[in-house]
């Protein structure tokens, strides 16, 4: 099995991870599986799993200014920009069929609840890989289809964060909903 | 100082990427993903744990739902609230226990399934969905008194199946309408198909394309279950075909390794093939 494109790096504002797609995969396809089942003490039969590996991240957020969690790190870039944007797996059985439904949330509330904060999901936010290419989704809508021969999938999900010119400083919060439906039985 | 193999360099390299990867912030699991119970035994269990390394709170809740298709073919878990006697719904005397469990991180608990169907329940399988939601600790997010923070905390949900049987339950599979459009990188299949008997039919919906020369393009082996007649889409994703004539074949069966052994009804394979031209 081949690792390519590995590239870890330090930027000007602090940890920058890009990892490409085909080490993710490579890597998942040996290591992740026996690290996390040793990890998760995963019983037999064989379990349905989600896992949230990383939350979607919009950090600080500066007034008036779109903050953008991308899944690509540019245009047209195949690698999936793993820095701040949300990174889930499911796992299973081979060739398990699924349905994939995120409920996201139109904005995020400050804690005492007193104040909004938009957010936005476009179609090009969501990214599924279980084989060798990565399947743009809409996360606004589901994902229906089978756990590779791994019995594995990864969701990368991306986002907007919208906040208005005045917007009060503070915390800002939203829950987001995974629903992992098993379709085969 | 020795030197790494190779395969010794692949492995470095992948710890050390696993190391950079973010530790899991919610996990949670469920095994089986189908249970089946019949009228002999009456109760089952179910496995859910928490494989992450936060704590984690789970709900468990029955509800009575079906696989079934929207008007774009695609799948969906019909629930439907009050099923009264219209549906073969088992969500009404199965009961889970504990519904609420907490799981400490690498944790895991047993839930009890007991069915106390009515005493005058006919012969047949009755339905339900296990709903079990998983909400980990909140995401902390730093804060100053000027700053804008944001996070964003997460909520899983799986649903699997239950299935009661009581006396003899036989299923089986008929295709009612078989077509297929080629795209530029993909064949777009609609299967219109419904179960015979008293069961839900679980199977294999093998799809193998054909060319001109009796050489097989791909195969897309996908699980199927179907408990009221569907109208499903699928995309097989084929590349770039070249022109010609294509024979797509369509083989049902009850093979599933994903499933329990003795949960599959088995059923006779059901073929059928249609026709492609590519221009």
């Amino acid at each position: 099995m081949q690792l390519r494109s590995t590239r870890i790096w330090k930027g000007r504002c602090g940890d920058v991870r890009r990892i490409s797609l085909t080490v993710l995969l490579a890597v998942s396809a040996t290591v992740l599986p026996r690290l996390a089942g040793a990890q998760a003490r995963v019983p037999v039969p064989e379990p349905l799993v989600a896992l949230a590996r990383q939350d979607l991240r919009f950090g600080t957020v500066l007034p008036g200014i779109p903050n953008h969690v991308a899944v690509y790190p540019l245009p047209g870039h195949r690698g999936l920009s793993l820095r701040r944007a949300g990174l889930f797996e499911i796992r299973g059985p081979d060739h398990t069929s699924v349905r994939l439904d995120f409920t996201l949330p139109t904005e995020m509330l400050s804690d005492d609840f007193s104040h909004q904060l938009p957010l936005s999901f476009g179609a090009g936010d969501g990214v599924v890989a279980k084989g060798l290419l990565p399947i743009p989704f809409d996360p606004n809508g589901p994902f229906v289809g089978t756990l590779g021969v791994l019995g594995q999938l990864w969701i990368v999900l991306g986002g907007t964060a919208l906040p208005t010119q005045q917007q009060p400083g503070g915390i800002y919060r939203a829950t987001i909903i995974l629903t992992v439906s098993q379709l085969g039985s | 100082m020795p030197r790494l193999s190779r395969p010794k360099i692949w492995v470095a390299a992948g710890v050390a990427l696993i190391a950079a990867l973010p530790s899991l912030i919610e996990a949670i699991y469920v095994t089986p993903h189908a249970v089946f119970m019949d009228d002999q035994t009456r109760s089952a269990q179910v496995t859910i744990g928490n494989s992450g390394d936060l704590p984690e709170e789970a709900t468990i809740e029955l509800q009575f739902g079906f696989p079934d298709t929207d008007s774009n073919g695609t799948p969906f878990i019909r629930f439907v609230e009050d099923p009264g006697s219209q549906f073969p719904s088992a969500a009404g005397w199965i009961r889970a226990f504990p519904r609420r469990v907490q799981l400490p991180p690498g944790d895991q608990q047993v839930v009890r399934l007991l069915a106390t169907p009515p005493d005058d329940l006919p012969d047949g399988e009755y339905w339900t969905r296990m709903i079990i939601t998983a909400r980990g600790a909140q995401i902390s997010v730093a804060t100053t008194d000027t700053a804008v923070r944001a996070g964003v905390a997460l909520v899983i949900r799986l649903i699997t199946s239950i299935t009661y049987r009581k006396g003899e339950v036989t299923t089986g599979v008929t295709v009612q309408e078989l077509t297929a459009t080629p795209h530029s990188d993909s064949v777009v299949v609609w299967l219109a198909a419904a179960r015979e008997g008293n069961g839900a039919y679980l199977g294999t919906a093998h799809f193998e394309l054909v060319n001109a020369d009796q050489q097989t393009v791909g195969e897309w082996p996908t699980p199927l279950a179907i408990y009221y007649p569907i109208n499903r889409r699928f995309v097989l994703p084929t590349g770039p075909l070249a022109s010609g004539s294509y024979v797509l074949r369509l083989r049902l069966d009850s093979e599933r390794p994903d499933l329990p052994v003795g949960g599959v009804l088995p059923t006779a394979p059901v073929s059928d093939s249609v026709l492609i031209e590519v221009p």
